[in-house]
């Protein structure tokens, strides 16, 4: 990413953190003060947070001015790989489908053997054919049933 | 003083038996290992060494996870000298002259000189903590409401300010912090605020979770964003320390020691700015500062004893306010009072034997770090050839069982994934994760004091300003903001 975009990020940021701060004082004008349990203006929940949004709104304002100032991108400025990518895509895929979607509905053995598998035989671009799906099925059972063993055998705590 | 170390030989005597013995050097190597692993940090082995430890008691639970804390600040210079990869944030200014040892052929001497670093500056630091807990904790009972806000205030300002590139930034992700912990029952009317009508949010959003996905997932994430390069080691030489490299640089050691032991007592800095400063310190003391980065040993112990000192010294404040002086300290904190442990000013008083019984565990950590330091070079090079395919599945494995394991709700998996995103989201554009880190620790006691004090002074601000502690805190704060403000402005201009 280059120092343009970098501004340019920050700038979406800045407004972002504005938008964050204006919610949140929103949100906090809006909470109970219980004045009839002789609540006063320091007792009152809102308080706190209504404060963090003053904050945040200052703070994003001072982001947004500032990437507004800075200089252009030069010739040679250094460029940061960008957030997405096609690994980082396949990863957030098998990752949310094992946490948010197997884990809990499924046996947790058979769910981790298989993601770890699937996460190995993708991702290891050395090896070929039977030998990486093999290797790959063999480390997610291995590592499915040493998890299982160590923390509900040997530390005594549950699994999901 | 001497009631001190009758209390540190009793604390030794209790943990001297063969089974506390045994989990503290598997614990040590657990944290060597993750600690020498790149994308792995000390936070992220803490906060699932955490959850694996639930159930064990709680005296043998905090061995491990301290073991596991020095363990791992250590570990991170196997991958700084050999592979120019820091291990941890901590062993950044190690890979300066490491690495430059190690192309040198002199690799295992610079692994001799990382492991008699780490392991004198711990033991600088133990003796800190050992002396310096009881003085900080009978001070710390002079502290009222607005002095533990400010401290609050500080702790999450400061680790904004030093711990990232951009202080602006690290300030807004202190303050997202903060925010994060006002989410559930506030402290005195237990009123739902930002719960959206969602029962599991109702309780706030739990620390563990949080920390397993900002540090855990958003690592591995990042991690696997770009293919891992071959990995090439340079062949080394003994790793057995050269005396003479001690006894030359004694006044570095001891230097960065107590540079390194009081920038852990800075709530919120951590073991990254204490291996800098004293890296820093040191060029600018030494004879021969054009040595530096091209294979210095008095660069390479400076910046190994400064941050390992650093953890006895981030400890002191956890013990003696409750205010952790680094991130994987936080989580230190949140698992003792898990365990039951009350860190905080009466510590001294209800029970002062706890912090003598840490120091006690940060010997045993030594210890394993200098039997591993000595004997388990070639097992780590290994460790450093296993390819990321197979580390980030087990790691992603274990911070989902960790997320769950704290109270047994799907939903804390659900925080771990939305931690790990919006961490990764938040580093990719700058922001560093310790402030928010450290804001959702010190949220509650932030809150809870400027509400307390607020209403012990009947809205009146003056007391913040007129206390002399308090106004002591305000003015450092003052100076810290100012400066940093005037520091922006020049760099917008």
């Amino acid at each position: 990413m280059s120092s343009l975009q970098v501004s340019r990020a920050d700038g979406f940021g800045g407004a972002a953190w504005m938008a964050l701060g204006l919610a949140l004082m929103a949100g906090a004008w809006r909470m109970d003060r219980f004045e009839q349990m002789g609540g006063t203006l320091y007792t009152a929940p809102g308080l706190v947070p209504g404060l963090y949004g003053l904050l945040m709104l200052v703070l994003g304002a001072a982001l947004a001015w500032r990437s507004r100032q800075a200089p252009p991108a030069t010739a040679g400025t250094p460029a940061r790989p960008p957030l997405l990518n096609r690994r980082v895509l396949l990863m957030l895929v098998l990752t949310l489908g094992y946490a948010a979607v197997a884990v809990g509905r499924l046996p947790f053995v058979p769910a981790t053997a298989v993601f770890v598998a699937l996460f190995c035989a993708l991702y290891d671009d050395r090896k070929a054919g039977w030998r990486r799906w093999g290797g790959a099925a063999l480390a997610g059972m291995l590592t499915a049933l040493v998890v299982m063993l160590v923390f509900e055998r040997v530390f005594l705590v549950r699994l999901p | 003083m001497f009631d001190g170390l009758l209390a540190f030989g009793h604390s030794i005597a209790r943990f001297g038996t063969p089974t506390v013995i045994g989990l503290a050097l598997l614990a040590s190597l657990v944290g060597v290992i993750i600690g020498a692993l790149p994308g792995l940090t000390a936070t992220m082995g803490l906060a699932l060494m955490t959850t694996l430890t639930l159930k064990l008691p709680s005296d043998q639970a905090l061995l491990i996870l301290i073991c596991t804390y020095v363990g791992a600040i250590y570990g991170g210079s196997r991958s700084a000298i050999l592979l120019n990869i820091p291990g941890t944030p901590a062993s950044a200014a190690s890979c300066l002259d490491g690495y430059a040892l190690a192309r040198q052929g002199l690799a295992g001497r610079a692994m001799g000189i990382a492991t008699s670093g780490s392991v004198l500056g711990t033991l600088i630091g133990m003796v800190f903590l050992a002396g310096f807990t009881p003085v900080l904790g009978n001070l710390a009972l002079k502290f009222g409401a607005y002095e533990f806000f400010w401290l609050a205030l500080f702790g999450v300002l400061i680790a904004g300010t030093l711990t990232g590139d951009d202080p602006l930034k690290g300030w807004i992700a202190g303050l997202a912090g903060l925010v994060v912990a006002t989410i559930g029952q506030e402290p005195q009317y237990a009123y739902e605020r930002f719960s959206f009508g969602l029962r599991d949010l109702a309780g706030g959003i739990q620390l563990v979770p949080a920390l397993v996905g900002a540090f855990g997932f958003a690592e591995l994430l990042t991690a696997m964003r770009d293919r891992q390069a071959p990995v090439k080691i340079n062949p080394f030489d003994t790793v057995i320390p050269k005396l003479a490299d001690v006894t030359r640089h004694w006044r570095t050691i001891l230097r960065s020691g107590l540079i390194g032991t009081g920038v852990g007592i800075v709530p919120g800095v951590g073991e990254d700015v204490a291996a800098w400063s004293s890296y820093a310190a040191a060029k600018r003391a030494s004879k021969t500062p054009e040595e530096f980065g091209k294979g210095s040993i008095d660069g390479l112990m400076a910046a190994e004893t400064g941050d390992n000192a650093c953890v006895p010294g981030a400890v002191i404040p956890v013990l003696t306010l409750a205010i952790p002086g680094s991130a994987p300290a936080a989580v230190l904190m949140a698992a003792m009072i898990i365990h039951g442990v009350r860190p905080g000013p009466l510590i001294m008083v209800e029970n002062p034997q706890f912090v003598y019984d840490v120091v006690a565990m940060m010997l045993f950590a030594t210890i394993g770090i200098l039997i591993y330091g000595l004997t388990l070079t070639k097992l780590l090079v290994q460790v450093l050839r296993v390819p990321q395919h197979l580390i980030v599945p087990i790691i992603f494995v274990l911070c989902t069982v960790g997320a769950f394991a704290i109270s047994g709700r799907l939903f804390d998996i659900g925080v771990m994934l939305a931690f790990g995103i919006g961490g990764f989201v938040l580093r990719h554009f700058g922001y560093p994760m310790a402030p928010l880190v450290l804001g959702i620790v010190l949220g509650d006691l932030l809150e809870k004091n400027l509400r307390r004090a607020l209403v012990l002074s009947d809205g009146d601000l003056t007391p913040f300003f007129t206390r002399p502690i308090s106004a002591s805190i305000a003015a450092l704060i003052a100076v810290t903001v100012a400066w940093k403000l005037w520091s922006l402005l020049r760099g917008a201009r």
